[in-house]
């Protein structure tokens, strides 16, 4: 090869290299965006083009037919004025291209549509691909809401909205996207969620309620637990948590002395109903004891649930609250006495709220009936007197004399008074004759006598009217006193809260806990998982030790970003086809440079061997005599192959823009310099340079360039260096 | 013309010529003979340094053969024709191609090239036959028109490398028939490296004998072969009485 760079081919060689990679990575380049022009096409054909498509609704394609009549109808009665159309069928799905008016376009709109498509028979799932718009995946839902007032404020942002693990925003105008990715990578960076996994025997409320106590006001404001905050990731999830929380709020509570020596995960035996004394090293009692264990430590407190047994075993201190002396289990029997523990049962104290009630209802009742006997014979008696009034001789005077009786002003209301204590003294008795016929008696009879004119004597001016009045006015205040329905209402209330009281035991309680957490959880060997959102300054370390210090137990942390954020799926599926692009063109490079290696390379290597090995070449001895001359020769070969191959193979590979997966660039280089050693290795085999025309070309005094130009490229295969050789050759 | 001092070449660890002295004065035809490996055409091969001889000193035309590199060397081998055992033609070539390529590549006018192709191709009877190919000719026409292109140079010296031996006989009759006028009517100096005895006694002026690398004898043919004091020498003169 020294032949040829220094006696005049050299720019044979530069020539034949421009073109090569030229010729090659276009080629290459060519392959791949015809390939990409393709797929660009059915992309547009599968997705609608840019911005004319908000979503992609998919149909199994066995039920197609049928489905997308029934999703035209839905749609179109719902949102009048969305327009869709029928899209390519892929891997047994058809799609359908929907696209709403600007009316709906909102994100109650799209938020709301999944739940309405899952009714239809033959749903596949959906696809968003409105535009312009950004997408923030990775995102728990609380973290969503949390989030949601920030990212809609964000110039630029239409709105957002949550589907699944992802949100996205809908942008103003495609340009808005330049401003706006860097304001949410700005407001994701701003948080991180952080996992914490509590091991096995740990009560994630508990825990949580510890942490959140341990918490300073600030930390409060900041942090947030997701899964009190409804992060729950699905329905069933949500409604699980919901659940376990309400049994947790529930169920009954155990509080150890601090000085106990007792740690979490530590369980501990109530004698209860078995009796007092359990001597340590003795067999755990056979029933009515309650076994306890320690879910809890921090903040100066030890809290833990009932494994086994119940309250109903323990001695009462006060309702809802029990005590008794503990001793710790040590290998599966009774072990030192921990002192006092103190049991707390939500459960319970409301059920003696609840009898409370209850006996307060059958007082109000035997109340009820006391009131309604009091009313009807106060009544009863008013009209008694009345009626005795009028079968009195001279029952006029003794009116006259009521009436006097009876004087206005404050004479008179002491009178009325003084009326109304004389009726209630005769209480016993019942009454013969309503009072409306007694007061409308009374009343003709003062009408008769004449003595009703308000104007009586002694300064009173009563009336029999006036006495009619007051009676009446007396019934009203008695009645009022006394309302029958209220009470009623009343009752029939408190009777429905005592009946109301769910009976759920405590072991119950307990296990149904514990299937709560691990659905929740669902971790080997841990329990439950709680998930926090913290500012990002905060470090999943640094939320371990809280936790520890709150709740002692050793939790595992791992932290998250609250969300990444990705290009829209026309820019997602256009990557995709970029990389493909890019792999494509990375093999045809490939291929066009190992072509190039066997066309053009083994005829350069070989002759050029051939032509450093003539005596002549140089003005040292030739590398091919000798031993240690054809080490040296061939090794030359294999550089000269190397440096051929590195330089066809890496040129082609970036030039054509190629980029296959795991391919660095050193990787290329190496498998070029590779290629071209081992074709150098082999040129003597592969060529087709005859060594006998080239020895004749030196003897007829032709030099190195016209020896290959015009003997040994024509003579060759058909490739870049023939190309290039016949604007160089004379004959050729 | 030409001289050869103490001539050596090992291939390998074997030695192929062991000190050849040899003077050929110009216009003289020398014929070199010897039993297959002695170095023949090795010794032709040092002469135009198509190979690299160890040691010794080679003058062609007063100049040091050994001391030219690139385009002085490219220079001399066009004013030494050599004649190759097989010919060595470019077979993508016609005949006339073959002897006009070398020319103009050494800068000799088209015209002039075919003139001087013309002329050469005649000499040696393939001038009807210069738009074929070697794929289309007999192993001697090719024989002949590499002879051709040779002559087309207007060598000072032509080297001949056992241009019959890779011949059948009829085609061997043929070529020397060529050899045979050339060398009676050229002025070039030649050094003929061949295995036919008799031609070699008819036409040339000195015989040189080898063996195992070595001049064993040289001297006017006739002499050489009819009164042999090598035993190469005696081998040639039996072969010629059979």
């Amino acid at each position: 090869m020294f032949q040829l760079l220094r006696r005049g081919y050299g720019v044979d060689l530069a020539l034949f290299l421009m073109v090569a990679l030229l010729l090659g990575a276009g080629g290459a380049a060519g392959a791949a965006l015809a390939i990409d022009a393709a797929f660009g096409d059915a992309v547009s054909h599968v997705m609608g083009q840019e911005g004319e498509v908000d979503l992609i609704v998919h149909l199994r394609e066995e039920t197609a037919d049928g489905s997308y009549p029934v999703l035209a109808r839905l749609l179109q009665t719902r949102w009048p004025g969305v327009r869709l159309r029928r899209s390519v069928r892929v891997a047994g799905n058809d799609n359908v291209l929907v696209t709403f008016g600007p009316d709906h376009r909102r994100a109650d709109v799209f938020e709301t549509l999944p739940a309405l498509l899952s009714e239809i028979t033959g749903y596949n799932g959906h696809t968003w691909v409105v535009e312009p718009s950004l997408t923030i995946s990775g995102v728990r839902p609380a973290v969503a809401e949390q989030l949601r007032s920030e990212l809609a404020a964000i110039p630029g942002v239409r709105f957002p909205f949550r589907h699944g693990s992802h949100v996205t925003l809908v942008l103003e105008s495609p340009a808005a996207a330049e401003t706006v990715a860097p304001r949410v990578e700005e407001l994701l960076a701003r948080y991180r969620v952080v996992e914490v996994r509590l091991p096995d025997h740990a009560a994630p409320q508990q825990v949580a309620e510890a942490l959140w106590n341990a918490l300073s006001p600030e930390e409060r404001e900041r942090w947030v637990d997701l899964a009190a905050a409804g992060g729950a990731a699905t329905g069933t999830e949500a409604l699980v948590r919901d659940v376990a929380r309400l049994v947790d709020l529930y169920a009954p509570r155990a509080y150890f002395s601090p000085d106990a020596g007792l740690a979490v995960g530590d369980r501990v035996v109530l004698p209860g109903e078995s009796g007092h004394g359990l001597e340590p090293g003795s067999p755990l009692p056979q029933e009515g004891y309650v076994l306890l264990e320690v879910t809890a430590a921090g903040n100066g407190r030890l809290l833990g649930r009932i494994v086994r047994g119940s309250t109903d075993y323990l001695a009462r201190v006060e309702p809802g609250r029990y005590a008794d002396v503990g001793y710790r289990v040590e290998g599966g029997r009774v072990g030192a006495p921990v002192g006092t523990v103190t049991v707390e049962s939500v459960r319970d104290a409301l059920q003696e709220a609840a009898a409370q009630a209850g006996r307060t209802v059958e007082h109000m009742e035997s109340l009820a009936g006391r009131l309604e006997a009091v009313a009807s014979a106060t009544v009863t008696t008013l009209s008694r007197w009345v009626d005795a009034l009028l079968q009195v001789e001279g029952a006029q005077r003794q009116i006259q004399g009521v009436q006097s009786l009876l004087g206005g002003g404050e004479e008179g209301a002491a009178s009325r008074h003084a009326l109304l204590a004389m009726v209630l003294s005769s209480l016993a008795q019942e009454g013969r004759v309503p009072l409306d016929d007694v007061l409308a008696g009374v009343g003709s009879l003062a009408a008769g006598d004449g003595a009703g004119s308000g104007e009586g004597t002694g300064g009173g001016g009563a009336t029999l009217d006036s006495v009619k009045a007051e009676l009446a006015e007396l019934r009203r205040e008695v009645e009022a006193a006394f309302d029958p329905e209220a009470m009623a209402h009343l009752v029939a209330s408190a009777r429905r809260l005592q009946g109301s009281m769910p009976s759920l035991d405590d072991e119950a309680m307990i296990d149904a806990l514990r299937r709560y957490d691990r659905y929740l959880g669902d971790r080997a060997g841990w329990g439950a998982t709680m998930e926090l959102l913290v500012p990002a300054e905060v470090s999943s370390d640094a939320v371990a030790r809280r936790v520890a210090e709150a709740a002692g137990v050793a939790p595992l942390v791992a932290d998250f970003e609250a969300g990444l954020l990705n290009p829209n799926p026309r820019a997602s599926v256009l990557h995709i086809l970029a990389q493909v692009r890019q792999t494509v063109a990375g093999i045809v490079a490939l291929a066009a440079a190992a072509f190039a290696l066997w066309a053009d390379g083994a005829t350069l290597l070989h002759a050029g061997r051939l032509l450093d090995r003539l005596p002549g070449a140089f003005r040292a001895r030739p590398t091919g005599s000798g031993r240690r001359g054809r080490v040296r020769e061939r090794a030359a070969v294999l550089g000269w192959g190397a440096v051929l191959g590195l330089i066809l193979v890496a040129g082609m590979y970036h030039l054509a823009g190629g980029d296959i997966p795991g391919l660095s660039r050193g990787a290329v280089a190496a498998l070029g310099a590779l290629m071209g050693a081992v074709t150098g290795a082999f040129a003597g085999r592969i060529s087709p340079v005859k060594e006998e025309e080239l020895l004749a070309g030196a003897a007829c005094g032709l030099t190195p360039a016209h020896i290959m130009r015009e003997v040994v490229v024509p003579e060759g295969r058909p490739g870049f260096l023939m190309l290039v050789n016949r604007w160089r050759a004379r004959t050729a | 013309m030409l001289t050869v001092e103490g001539l050596r070449k090992t291939f390998g660890t074997l030695p192929v010529l062991r000190g050849i002295d040899l003077h050929v004065a110009e216009g003289e035809k020398v014929a070199v003979m010897g039993p297959s490996g002695c170095g023949k055409s090795t010794l032709l091969r040092c002469i135009n340094r198509l190979v690299e001889p160890d040691g010794g000193r080679i003058e062609v035309d007063g100049r040091d053969v050994l001391a030219l590199y690139g385009a002085e060397l490219e220079a001399l081998r066009r004013r030494i024709g050599f004649v190759f055992q097989h010919g060595n033609l470019i077979e993508r070539l016609t005949a006339l191609e073959n002897v006009t390529m070398p020319l103009q590549l050494a800068g000799v006018d088209r015209d002039e090239a075919v003139l001087r192709a013309r002329d050469a191709l005649a000499q040696v009877g393939m001038w009807n036959l210069r738009h074929r190919r070697p794929p289309e000719l007999s192993g001697g026409e090719r024989q002949r028109v590499a002879i051709a292109r040779a002559l087309a140079q207007q060598p000072r010296l032509m080297l001949w490398d056992e241009p019959t031996s890779a011949l059948d006989p009829i085609l061997v009759r043929e070529v020397l028939d060529v050899m045979e006028d050339l060398v009676r009517r050229s002025q070039t100096t030649m050094v003929i490296v061949t295995h036919e005895a008799a031609f070699a006694r008819r036409f040339a002026d000195r015989i040189v004998l080898m063996d195992q690398g070595r001049i064993v004898e040289q001297g006017p043919a006739s002499r050489v072969l009819d009164d042999p004091q090598s035993d190469v020498g005696r081998r040639y003169r039996r072969l010629l009485s059979a």
